[in-house]
């Protein structure tokens, strides 16, 4: 561990003096400009990084038909982001979680992962678009174990018996990938409508990828999951959409309308397609008003029978961003959930339901003295993610004993409080130092995903699990 | 076509300047500026009504994001630039070819639009068809009051830069030093000189000097050619100043200055 965080810190020192000039990842090469230009701060995109965005990674108002191959910059842009995290996971229940933590316990997740992700985008001929997203995991080194804490319940401390070391995980994953057709019905070259088609993120109003605090913190309301299926409704999906901005700066409305397969794999569970609309009002670029609806199917009894539909879910929300002068903004977002079935495995429907959002800022230090450089370097951002689960399993499956055995009572809400803090070397070489802690989890995490918020292994009701952690991530794009 | 009648005018008078800069060595010459007026000619890019409203289309579509509907430039995604967007309203512009504190010429605005200020965040706009440049300009000049009555612009004339010989190098380090370039600009040309960190614009915001051993991060482009208009006509509403008349009856002394910060960076 010691390891790693010297192995950071060490990069840390030298990278702060490398000369990276102003103009990097591959867009601000090819134009010849800063990041600033398209990014509020690295990764939050500001108004006219979206009318990139939105006319296919063109400049608005303009196209640009010579595809990425025949332009003299390298269609490719790398960033590695090396991170040492410490969770703690704290059962208050009264019997052991089937993860294996005892009651009482704490359990210290101490995780240096690093992962690199490259992407490549741009045009590739007349009205015609791609992005691609592919991410390389390397975790060389996770070490769990040393319960603590607690006395009465459960077997003595003995430190680290339960959980061992996980050893190194590699993978490869393609994020995204998808292509566009740009300006469908008319040649403004302000993507009042593209279509896409592929592996892509639905245009959900707070995206992972955009977002200052990390992964560790992800969106809650968005990433509630079935028993057994799997579904993230900010994750990539397959599918096609049409999405757009009618309007000018002044007035615009942003809209995607999409199918897709509705897990966030490549293989569906079921024959029956999941529709997701999505409509935002903008004013100025400042103020930005919307809903979301999500309607699903999934089989999560997995199997090989595609026209079996055992839940049918929808999600419903609204949300609203003010993007005040000077950099900061604030957002809110309201998320109602409904899944008529979430476990196959018990007999009769097992319907849930729940309501929750969350509340949060990110602003530049330099708010307060806009023309101070250092406090242009430090961005903050907090959040508050809540949820009340009013329907969730109460019977059968291993869920039961777990209900049964809590120290509280029945437990249906869960908080999260996220405080991250960024420091800017460069536009595009920061450190990210982020505390958490969340109060009841949803499901128990999974041992060999510590480093992702959202995984979790069985869900489908809120245990009197809590967690916080510690993060030191350390990013470099170029 | 404007542009054609504007490289005319614009060459007839640097053969004249040639003749006279030779015999009287002087390096900075007024030129009376060439006409404005092309109202009712029946040309395209002329500075009528029409191409004003057409500008503002593509100017709302384009620019308003970082400029500002209003031209104030204070767009949505103007909050965090260094350097700010121009201010339309103000009237003062950085790369001009005509002397500190006149105002840019047409032709100077059409060709930042095309090439951009490398370095920050305003693009080149070649993606744009060159109508639609020229609309820009006209539409963009209505913003502030200083262009309403065309007042006469004067063009610096360049020249043919010289040799950059080592003897040229060493005299343009000399004068480097002592117009006290490396005060701002520091010593190695990484802008890192002593009052780098505290400099402001007019405007009271950052203002930070150029890291001169770059090429790509010049704003104007690093040749030969752009490095002596900066160096006359100041880059105004910022610290950086013109040397117009510091160098004044000095053009060999200026080139020896440009061909040493051209080496900087080539
Ligand atoms: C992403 C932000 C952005 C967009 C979009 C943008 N600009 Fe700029 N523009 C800037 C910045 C920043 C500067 C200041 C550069 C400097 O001071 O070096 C600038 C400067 C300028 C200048 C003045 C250069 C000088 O000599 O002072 C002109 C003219 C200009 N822009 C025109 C336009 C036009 C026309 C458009 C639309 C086609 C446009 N800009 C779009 C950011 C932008
Ligand atoms: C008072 C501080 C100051 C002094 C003295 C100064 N500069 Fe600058 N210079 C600046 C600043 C600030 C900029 C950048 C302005 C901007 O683009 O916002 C700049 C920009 C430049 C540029 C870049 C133009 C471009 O295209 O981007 C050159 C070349 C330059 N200076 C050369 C010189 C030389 C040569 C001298 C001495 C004769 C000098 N400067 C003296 C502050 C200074």
């Amino acid at each position: 561990m010691r390891k790693a965080i010297k192995y950071l810190l060490v990069s840390t020192f030298i990278l702060s003096f490398v000369e990276i000039g102003y103009s990097i990842p591959q867009f601000a090469r090819k134009y010849g400009v800063t990041c600033f230009t398209c990014h509020a701060t690295v990764p939050k995109l500001n108004a006219f990084g979206n009318a990139f965005r939105r006319n296919g990674f063109m400049l608005p108002g303009t196209s640009d038909p010579t595809p990425v191959w025949q332009q003299d910059v390298l269609p490719l842009s790398g960033m590695p982001h090396p991170m040492y995290m410490r969770r703690n996971i704290t059962n208050n229940m009264l019997t052991s979680t089937t993860n294996g933590i005892p009651s009482g316990k704490t359990l210290h997740v101490d995780t240096f992962n690093s992962a690199f992700e490259l992407y490549s985008g741009g045009t590739a001929g007349d009205h015609l678009s791609y992005l691609a997203f592919l991410t390389i995991h390397v975790d060389p080194e996770i070490e769990a174990g040393g319960e603590e804490g607690g006395d009465d319940h459960g077997d003595s401390g003995s430190s680290g018996s339960n959980v061992a070391s996980i050893g190194t995980h590699l993978g490869t994953e393609f994020h995204q990938f998808f292509i566009v057709y740009n300006n469908l019905f008319s040649n403004s070259n302000t993507g009042k409508m593209n279509v896409r088609l592929g592996f892509f993120h639905l245009d959900i109003p707070f995206m992972r990828l955009r977002k200052l605090t990390t992964e560790m913190s992800p969106n809650l309301v968005y990433n509630v999951m079935p028993v057994n299926g799997g579904f993230n409704l900010d994750r990539r999906q397959l599918g096609v959409s049409a999405f757009g901005g009618l309007g000018s700066m002044k007035l615009r409305l942003d809209y995607e309308v999409a199918i897709v397969n509705g897990t966030n794999n490549l293989l569906d569970t079921n024959e029956d397609k999941d529709l997701f609309i999505r409509a935002a009002i903008n004013r100025n670029d400042r103020l930005r008003v919307g809903m979301l609806y999500y309607k699903g199917n999934q089989n999560i009894g997995g199997g090989s029978n595609l026209s079996v539909t055992i839940d049918s879910f929808t999600r419903f929300g609204y949300d609203v961003t003010y993007n005040l002068p000077r950099g900061a903004s604030v957002f809110g977002q309201w998320l109602e959930g409904k899944d008529d079935d979430i476990d196959w495995v018990i007999s009769g429907d097992q319907p849930f339901e729940y309501t929750g959002g969350f509340i949060g800022t990110e602003f530049p230090l330099s708010v307060f003295s806009p023309q101070n450089r250092l406090l242009r370097k430090i961005w903050l951002a907090g959040k508050y993610d809540f949820m009340n689960v009013s329907k969730q399993i109460v019977t059968g499956d291993m869920m039961v004993d777990n209900m049964l055995a809590t120290n509280t009572g029945n437990q249906n809400e869960i908080k999260m409080y996220t405080a991250t803090l960024r420091y800017y070397f460069q536009p595009n070489v920061f450190l990210i130092v982020e505390k958490g802690f969340q109060d009841n989890l949803i499901g128990y995490p999974p041992l060999d995903d510590m480093t992702d918020g959202a995984a979790s292994g069985a869900a489908g009701r809120v245990l009197d699990v809590d967690a916080d952690w510690f993060m030191l991530m350390f990013v470099l794009a170029f | 076509m404007k542009t054609q009648i504007e490289i005319f005018s614009r060459r007839s008078t640097a053969v004249f300047i040639r003749t006279i800069s030779v015999t009287s060595i002087t390096f900075i010459l007024s030129i009376s500026a060439f006409s404005q007026e092309f109202a009712g000619n029946g040309m395209s890019n002329e500075q009528s009504k029409e191409n004003i409203a057409k500008g503002r289309g593509v100017y709302n579509t384009s620019c308003s994001y970082c400029h500002g509907l209003s031209g104030k430039g204070d767009g949505p995604a103007a909050d965090f630039l260094i350097p700010a967007p121009r201010d339309f309203t103000s009237g003062e512009y950085k790369y001009r070819r005509t002397p500190s504190g006149e105002l840019p010429t047409d032709w100077d605005l059409f060709d930042r639009i095309t090439k951009g200020v490398h370095g920050t965040s305003m693009i080149n706009w070649a993606d744009l068809p060159e109508e639609k440049r020229w609309q820009l300009v006209y539409y963009i000049k209505t913003f502030s009051d200083k262009f309403k009555d065309e007042p006469d612009r004067s063009v610096i004339n360049v020249g043919v830069p010289p040799e950059p010989t080592i003897e040229s190098l060493s005299r343009g380090r000399e004068f480097y030093i002592d117009a006290e370039c490396w005060k701002c600009h520091g010593l190695s040309g990484r802008g890192d000189g002593p009052s780098a960190d505290e400099l402001k614009n007019n405007k009271g915001e950052i203002s930070i000097p150029r890291d001169l051993t770059i090429a790509r991060n010049y704003g104007r482009g690093s040749s030969q050619r752009a490095i002596y208009l900066t160096l006359l006509s100041g880059l105004d509403g910022t610290p950086m100043p013109s040397y117009q008349d510091a160098f004044e009856d000095m053009d060999e002394e200026l080139w020896d200055l440009v061909n040493y910060i051209y080496s900087l960076s080539n």
